[in-house]
């Protein structure tokens, strides 16, 4: 008789149901917050995105009036995205960039590790609050330390970066790569994956150092890289404290910090369209969904799983 | 006969009937009541406010005010707080976003306690007014003040310029700029903010004119010619050195402490007359207050007397009338006026106000007696500003100002923008 037979008897779903009761109610923390907290408001502010909503009158319903507002008469709207999109395609790669760097440098067997790598990473521990924002202004003000060492060094009188519609961008790039602590780390962890014997095998082949990062450690790591800059991206289309706190809310000077999540809540909560701006935010879970798929889609074109 | 759970029944029916006795006969707001009172401003404030409500609680036993403070977040937290149904029962609001809050019924009407409830026999004639949009009375005006040109007394004297006066016109002005910034001669340091940012500068500059900001039909009430006459004026005030770069008036967010005059970029600012005392606590040096430039000699003012901030009772607050009471005592009371000071501009209470002066600094004398001497120029009260005014506020004025700042538009453009964003969004 062989074992692989199908059993005889399968119990009834109840039963089934049963035995699985258990597992269920220990997920229902995760379960109420999710249908509570997420996917109530979720399925809300969809149908409050199809609606003319100002605080306190009702909900009127007007269809798809706001999306096509959004894509067709919005000059706010281009110049949010004008925004974001020039802040995701700058933060991202040189964040990666930076954490890696940091972390190749770190995984070498340095002396006191742990204390670099604790040091590396303060900047992400705190660097979301309100305080580093404030810090920042200070920094990048026209008497700021960076004008300074400009006027020190190179004799030159830089702007006000933050008052400056042309620069207020990049002090906030900046600020966004100063934390790269989290993606390092998670790079640092990868580094100790890949087999040494691999690298002792091709420096005996003759490979240079510069040969082996591209050839061993790189292919290697395109997992970690994978999920750092997923991660990253769509952190960054949400970045939203940054921005609020050194422009103040108002997204300027001239809208050049006027990012996509400031935008929506401007709308929201100074220009009472509720509305509207549920249908600002579900463009944006479209733009993240396109943008998180698109990533998957060339996932096997360039990530080496090694399995 | 009485076994033990008659006896624990009767006993509690009993301790229930005396607690009811106990408060039968009290007026109703005898009962313990929150009443959750919510404005921003500075710690100051928040002192004088508080002493208030203390006041207030102790003239009402069992009645607990319950403040609270915001901050930047205030008119957020306002917002979700009223879209959420959990709304403090009084707020307070200010002139420019006023009607955005009482427009979309956020208030409760006080019609019918104005006279009764909330005394108005010692009010100044018609202040009233300053809380109504569209006919109701949404809220009250906590106090009035004015638009003033406030300067730096020792730059004056040290430049050996006087002062603007009554007769000093916006060309005069221009000149007076351009000579202070010679004379203060040091990097960075100007005459005056670049205006054309400020939206109350603006309506000074059109009632001159015979014109408003925003007119009784909720529109605004000026055309392009007349926006573009305004920041041409500032523009080539700007280009001359009159007045500060765009790049240090970028960082203006339209409050004290960073308007140019507090940050040591300026030596004068175009304010509000309330704001003196906050002004000078930045300052060692004396802060005068005066009139704003005219457009011709013995033309009007343009100033007139405007709400310093309102309060207003949400719609949904548990007892209005106990609310009402409230802003009586804030408006009416002889001890809460004093405790209040001019911290929020002059009472609006004619009796108050003889009470609070003698006991004013003088910093604060300086302010009132600027109110009292601008009596005889001053102009009728404006017009509500109309629903959408927040957003003008909140975006366009700004960003028109700094486009022309930065050379990104001419005047004409910022004018004809100004008036196309505004009917856009007032309709």
């Amino acid at each position: 008789m062989s074992v692989n037979e199908a059993p005889l008897y399968r119990a009834p779903l109840w039963l089934r149901f049963k035995g699985q009761l258990a597992g269920y109610g220990f997920l229902s923390p995760w379960l109420i917050g999710l249908f509570a907290l997420t996917l109530g408001p979720a399925v809300s502010s969809l149908y409050l995105s199809m609606t003319d909503y100002s605080l306190m009158s009702s909900p009127r319903w007007v269809g798809a009036d706001n999306y096509v507002r959004i894509a067709s008469d919005d000059p706010r709207f281009r110049a949010a995205m004008n925004v974001t999109f020039t802040y995701v395609l700058l933060s991202v790669p040189l964040k990666l960039i930076f954490a890696l760097a940091i972390a190749v440098l770190l995984n070498k067997g340095l002396k006191g590790l742990n204390w670099f790598r604790a040091i590396f990473y303060l900047p992400s521990l705190i660097g979301g609050s309100v305080a580093i924002a404030v810090l920042w202004r200070q920094v990048f003000a026209s008497d700021g330390i960076i004008n300074q060492v400009l006027m020190a060094v190179f004799n030159y009188e830089g702007p006000s970066w933050i008052a400056n519609p042309n620069t207020a961008i990049y002090t906030l790039v900046a600020l966004a790569v100063w934390q790269f602590g989290s993606s390092m780390i998670i790079f640092l962890a990868g580094l100790r994956q890949i087999p040494t014997d691999m690298y002792e095998a091709a420096s005996i082949d003759g490979a240079s150092r510069a040969r082996q990062f591209f050839k061993i450690t790189l292919p290697l790591l395109t997992p970690v890289i994978f999920f750092n800059a997923v991660i990253l991206t769509i952190d960054a289309f949400k970045a939203f404290t940054p921005a609020f706190v050194i422009s103040d809310g108002s997204g300027g000077p001239i809208d050049s910090t006027l990012f996509y999540t400031l935008y929506l809540y401007q709308e929201a909560f100074t220009n009472f369209r509720f509305g509207y701006a549920s249908a600002l935010a579900w463009v944006l879970v479209a733009i993240i969904a396109g943008f998180t798929a698109l990533a998957f889609l060339s996932a096997k074109y360039w990530v080496h799983y090694d399995d | 006969m009485l076994d033990r759970r008659t006896f624990i029944r009767n006993g509690l029916a009993l301790g229930a009937a005396s607690a009811t006795a106990s408060l039968s006969g009290l007026p109703a707001w005898a009962q313990d009541t929150d009443m959750r009172l919510f404005w921003f401003g500075s710690p100051a404030r928040a002192e004088r406010t508080l002493a208030v409500a203390e006041l207030f609680e102790r003239a009402n036993p069992g009645v607990t005010i319950l403040g609270e403070v915001g901050g930047n977040d205030y008119w957020s937290k306002l917002t979700t707080m009223l879209a959420g149904g959990n709304a403090p029962d009084i707020f307070q609001l200010v002139p420019s976003r006023y009607a955005d809050y009482a427009g979309r019924g956020a208030m409760l009407p006080l019609d019918e306690y104005l006279g009764s409830v909330i005394r108005t026999d010692r009010m100044m004639p018609d202040v009233m007014k300053l809380g109504r949009v569209n006919g109701i009375t949404s809220g009250v005006p906590l106090s009035i003040n004015a638009f003033a040109l406030l300067y730096d007394t020792v730059a004056f004297e040290s430049a050996g310029l006087t002062p603007p006066d009554r007769n000093t016109t916006w060309d005069d002005f221009a000149a007076l700029c351009i000579e202070m910034t010679k004379a203060i001669d040091k990097p960075n340091v100007w005459a005056i903010g670049n205006a054309a940012r400020y939206s109350y500068a603006l309506e000074a500059f059109l009632v001159q004119r015979g014109k408003r900001l925003y007119g009784e039909d909720g529109r605004i009430g000026f055309d392009a010619t007349d926006a573009t006459d305004w920041y041409g004026y500032w523009d080539s005030l700007a280009k001359s050195g009159g007045c500060v770069s765009a790049e240090v008036q970028a960082l203006d967010k339209i409050q004290i402490d960073s308007n140019p005059l507090s940050t040591g970029h300026a030596v004068m600012a175009i304010a509000f007359s309330n704001m003196l005392v906050g002004y000078q606590a930045l300052q060692q040096n004396s802060i005068g207050l005066t009139v704003l430039p005219v457009a011709e000699r013995g033309g009007p003012s343009g100033l007139f007397y405007k709400a310093g901030q309102q309060f207003g009772v949400a719609s949904t607050a548990e007892d209005p009338e106990l609310a009402a009471r409230f802003l009586d005592f804030f408006l009416n009371d002889i001890e809460a006026g004093k405790a209040l000071g001019l911290e929020r501009g002059v009472p609006i209470n004619l009796d108050v106000r003889a009470a609070v002066k003698p006991r004013l600094n003088e910093v604060e004398a300086r302010s009132y007696d600027y109110i009292d001497s601008i009596a005889d120029i001053s102009g009728d009260y404006p017009p509500q500003v109309p629903v959408g005014a927040a957003e003008l506020e909140e975006r366009v004025y700004r960003t028109i100002a700094d486009q022309l700042a930065f050379g990104q538009i001419t005047p004409a453009e910022a004018g004809q923008s100004l008036v196309d964003q505004a009917n856009a969004i007032l309709g």
